[in-house]
């Protein structure tokens, strides 16, 4: 047995030797011939994530966040960053923070990390754009590659692209976690293979936290797990901690067929998000009814906080989840013509996340056939 | 350089030495009666258990498996329980392109690799003679998916590819020797070789088919609620199923789960085999239909249970994650 761990020790270790003195395998790929890829210290990668996250670094046009759109259904562009703490955990997830290969050590120089048989490069492990020679300007890929500050710079810029891909989550607002939901799915692959719903993971399953086979989850779980559990506390824990969408929201998405928006995670559920009402002139008003849940499936106090339209009336003012609202929309005074509005909610969990709906009312004669339409979102 | 070289030939024979000592098994108690085979997941490696169900002290370590990764190997046992089969991901390409099929002799914890480039995201399913194992090659960017069958000394040949797919699973053999397979469309599809049955509305999962081959039962998520059907795999009809969870046995019977409870029964006579509450499901029956394997999910863990025919529930205690490959020899 000994002298066979031996003989086989052997070969590997030639085998080994043999990759290190042709940089790397990956250079099938982009070909970078780079040998000299910096290893950085723990403290230094957290330091650039932060600064790339802020969209600080912008090294070049590859290295910039752009413009983001915020608002839903009408994003404005609004400058582009990503949250740190996604940035980090994708970090983790994809290289646990290594830059060249696992044996070079922190400080020193070496092949870049890739792996075998793939082209994904250093930290962030970025494949677009290094499958090939001159698929990036040859310095950019370089850089791609030996270079953490750039391969982190460019890591965030490629989230960014992703946001701007994918469907919206509540708001649509580029400083909530939550909201990137599709886009951290997006940043590993925007296929079927990380719907949550897909087979191939169990359910039920725990949330992830680091100490689970990752088999069992989509890249988006396994990113925001370690967001919530930074592995040797490398940096604050979030509070209250990031939650993810229930799966039925996200459904079947395959994502041929995925939604426009869905609803914020962190909040209470409306069953609509827009609805569409209809009244005569002068006549009896119009109502329409809205459930009112905790993603969770728990029991959350809810409130009524604002609304928009002197038309508009609500009951009751608060609650408790599972419940109804009951929304009223009055013609009188009212000429024909079409009054949009807004009733905003908050649950008691989360009473800084505000929930509309949006009210569309329709005065007119020719409206007195329909019922009350409900729209899924706004 | 030189002291590099040092290095790294040291930590390439130390990890060789590891990797045979633990496919050369380790020894440990012996165990009668049926055992579990249990997958215990550490960050970076895997132990494979044998576990006797009738004394959870008496377990027997089959091997370590090194999984730097990660990622957890995806496994089950042959149908004869001397043989396990399990995917790893080495780290080569992604794990949906570049896991690696393995075999384990359950008695010498001798491994051997039978294939490789496979998505380790689909567990492998046998063949009812035992001699090979249906496995995927997932292309999810492109939607193509081919279905491989793959025997113990490694040849392997295409049985499905399935284009334009969302993805595809396979699941096993109905009883005229049909392959059974599921695509994710939409539409969503039940397939028998190449007929196809649609599914309604929902993500269909948790594929299992009978022992005699003749009826397939899977869950449907859609929003709101998660319902179990059958699928008559000789006229193609659906029947839906009381329950949220079933498995098949004991002997000719089902077991369901419903609001929190055991059932088991057959021809519409049902019993209460335990309460377990709804976080709790069952895995599967051992072949002799003594004691039917459960899992349940607390907090962070997974923790998998045994309940007997007389409905005792008793939990298997593991320092890792476990999870559940199947039934070793001598259950029956």
């Amino acid at each position: 047995m000994a002298v066979r761990s031996f003989l086989v020790g052997l070969l590997l270790g030639a085998g080994f030797l043999a990759a290190w003195a042709r940089p790397a395998a990956a250079d099938d790929c982009a070909q970078t011939g780079v040998t000299d890829a910096y290893q950085p210290q723990v403290a230094e990668v957290a330091a650039t994530m932060d600064q790339a996250a802020a969209n600080q670094l912008r090294f070049d046009r590859y290295t910039t966040i752009p413009d983001l759109g915020k608002g839903w259904p009408n994003p404005t562009p609004v400058p582009g960053t990503v949250p740190a703490v996604l940035l980090k955990a994708i970090g983790i997830v994809e290289s646990s923070w290594y830059q060249a290969v696992y044996l070079v050590p922190r400080g020193g120089f070496g092949p870049p990390l890739t792996p075998s048989g793939g082209c994904g490069y250093g930290v962030m492990q970025i494949t677009s754009g290094m499958t090939r020679p001159g698929e990036l300007p040859v310095d950019v890929q370089r850089r791609i590659a030996r270079d953490y500050a750039y391969n982190i710079a460019r890591g965030a810029t490629m989230l960014g692209y992703k946001w701007q891909v994918t469907p919206a989550v509540g708001s649509n607002d580029p400083a909530v976690p939550e909201h990137w939901y599709f886009a951290v799915w997006a940043y590993n692959q925007w296929t079927y293979l990380n719907n949550p719903n897909n087979p191939a993971y169990p359910w039920p399953r725990p949330p992830f936290d680091g100490s689970q086979p990752r088999k069992n989850y989509p890249y988006q779980e396994l990113v925001y797990g370690f967001a919530n559990n930074p592995p040797y506390g490398r940096w604050p824990k979030p509070s209250p901690p990031l939650v993810l969408p229930p799966r039925e929201t996200v459904g079947a998405t395959t994502p041929t067929n995925a939604p426009d928006w869905i609803p914020d995670p962190r909040a209470i559920v409306l069953s609509a998000y827009r609805v569409v009402l209809f009244a005569e002139p002068g006549g009896p008003p119009a109502q329409g009814v809205l459930g009112v849940t905790d993603p969770a499936g728990g029991s959350v106090g809810w409130r009524v906080v604002g609304k928009a339209g002197d038309w508009l009336g609500y009951s009751p003012a608060s609650g408790t989840t599972p419940g109804r609202l009951t929304l009223t929309a009055s013609p009188v005074g009212l000429g024909n013509g079409v009054y949009t509005g807004r009733v905003d909610l908050v649950g008691d969990n989360r009473p800084e996340v505000i929930v509309s709906v949006a009210v569309e009312f329709r005065v007119g004669p020719f409206y007195r056939r329909f019922m009350p339409l409900v729209g899924r979102g706004p | 350089m030189t002291q590099k070289f040092r290095l790294v030939f040291y930590a390439a024979v130390l990890s060789v030495g590891l990797v045979l000592a633990a496919s050369a098994g380790l020894p440990g108690a012996a165990s009668a009666g049926p055992t579990l085979v249990v997958a215990e997941y550490f960050p970076d490696r895997t132990r494979v258990w044998e576990v006797s169900a009738a004394d959870f002290q008496s377990r027997r370590l089959v091997g370590e498996i090194r999984d730097p990764r990660g990622y957890g190997l995806n496994g089950s046992v042959a149908p004869d329980g001397r043989t396990a089969a399990y995917l790893v991901w080495p780290g080569r390409n992604r794990p949906e392109t570049g896991a690696e099929l393995w075999v384990l002799d359950l008695r010498t914890g001798g491994g051997r690799r039978l294939g490789a480039d496979l998505d380790l995201y689909s567990a492998p399913r046998w063949r009812p003679d035992g001699q090979a194992v249906i496995l995927r090659r997932a292309d999810y960017t492109g939607r193509r998916f081919g279905l491989v069958e793959i025997d113990l000394i490694g040849r392997e040949r295409e049985v499905v590819s399935a284009q334009g797919a969302a993805a595809a699973f396979p699941v096993g053999w109905d009883f005229t020797g049909r392959l059974v397979w599921v695509s994710i469309g939409p539409p969503n599809e039940v397939r028998l070789a190449d007929i196809p049955i649609p599914l309604p509305e929902g993500t269909p999962r948790d594929f299992t088919i009978a022992p005699d081959g003749r009826t397939l039962a899977l869950r449907l998520t859609a929003p709101g609620a998660t319902r179990l059907l059958t699928v008559d795999l000789a006229s193609g009809r659906l029947n839906p199923e009381p329950g949220e969870a079933l498995v098949w046995g004991p002997g000719p019977s089902r077991t369901r789960l419903a609001d929190g409870r055991l059932m088991v029964g057959s021809d519409g006579r049902q019993r209460i085999l335990g309460i377990v509450g709804e976080a709790t499901e069952p895995l599967g029956w051992d072949p002799a239909g003594r004691h039917l394997v459960t899992r349940t999910v607390k907090g962070n863990r997974q923790q998998l249970g045994l309940v007997d025919a007389a409905g005792a529930i008793r939990s298997l205690e593991f320092e890792g994650y476990p999870e559940f490959w199947g039934w070793a020899g001598g259950g029956s």
